[in-house]
């Protein structure tokens, strides 16, 4: 398993705020688990901290 | 931003701009629309057998190493708007209406400046960039999107075409509305979804439509109008019939709803 971590943040600052070049947003409906479960983002998409702000 | 299936409920989407929970509904199944969200339906991926099948060469996954559908396995891929770099197809069903409706996409970018992105600049066509389904900004956040009240609220229609009758991506959809005064036509909205890499606006048949009686014959027309010049890819000519029935018969279910 390729590790990655996840964080919801409270609102869109918080967000923002946690955006750096490792960490990348994700929402309800974008296929990004689909495609990392094909190992299709095979660079950029493991290893990831993904923030989450969904009101 | 908010589950798909809240905007299925809301009263205030039911009353003003019933045609998006029509189009939601047509969408995924239950369960899908439970998780999934809106910002997260604008920023899914076109599909393309091939840019899933990481074994194949692709534009969109690994920029310019070929498009594997332009000679190969196409009959889901695009009628419109594609290039010999990508034919994949945007799968929304969210997004057909937004696009028909004028919707707006506000967001938030980096340095917390606020964007306003009209829906029809919000995805793009593959042009030199296939990586890219749209125009959302590097590290920007999507915060809310704004739907006009115009009077498309009476007059909708969303037909969408598949291989079974739930859970599968468009053949192709179109979202059609009507604002009419008795049986004229002041304005038309028809959008279309598995046509093109992006939500498909029918500029030319909607400006057709204006001012003309509502009828049988105008519907024909326009939905010839709108089909006439499309140059199908090697197995998708299939979809430009269905594609025709689909928008006559939107434009005829918009005099019912």
């Amino acid at each position: 398993m390729k590790p990655y971590t996840f964080e919801k943040a409270a609102n869109t600052n918080a967000a923002l705020r946690s955006k750096n070049e490792k960490a990348q947003f994700i929402a309800g409906g974008t296929n990004l688990v689909d495609l990392l479960k094909k190992k299709h983002c095979s660079t950029g998409c493991f290893d990831r901290h993904y923030v989450s702000c969904f009101q | 931003m908010v589950r798909n299936t809240a905007l299925t409920t809301d009263k205030n989407i039911l009353q003003n701009t019933p045609l998006i929970a029509k189009a939601v509904l047509a969408g995924a199944s239950p369960q899908i629309r439970n998780m999934a969200s809106t910002a997260g339906n604008l920023l899914q991926r076109t599909r393309c057998v091939y840019f899933y099948d990481i074994t194949m060469p692709c534009n969109k996954r690994n920029p310019g190493s070929g498009c594997s559908a332009l000679k190969g396995e196409n009959s889901m891929s695009a009628l419109v708007g594609y290039n010999e770099q990508c034919v994949a197809v945007h799968p929304s069903d969210l997004c057909v209406a937004l696009a028909a409706l004028d919707a707006e996409v506000f967001v938030t970018s980096e340095n917390k400046k606020k964007i306003k992105i009209p829906f029809k600049d919000f995805h793009k066509l593959p042009e030199n960039t296939p990586s890219l389904d749209n125009t959302l900004p590097q590290n920007a956040l999507i915060t809310h999107i704004e739907i006009p009240m115009e009077a498309f609220s009476k007059n909708f229609a969303y037909v969408k075409l598949r291989e079974r009758t739930s859970y599968a991506f468009a053949l192709v959809s179109v979202a059609s509305a009507l604002h009419l005064e008795g049986d004229k036509i002041i304005e038309a909205r028809l959008a279309s979804g598995g046509v093109a890499h992006k939500p498909w606006r029918w500029y030319e048949a909607e400006n057709y439509l204006k001012g003309k009686k509502a009828s049988a014959e105008t519907f024909a027309k326009a939905a010839s109008i709108a089909t006439e010049n499309i140059k199908p890819l090697s197995k998708n000519g299939y979809k430009i019939p269905m594609l025709k029935g689909a928008i006559e018969t939107a434009l005829q279910n918009s005099l019912k709803s």
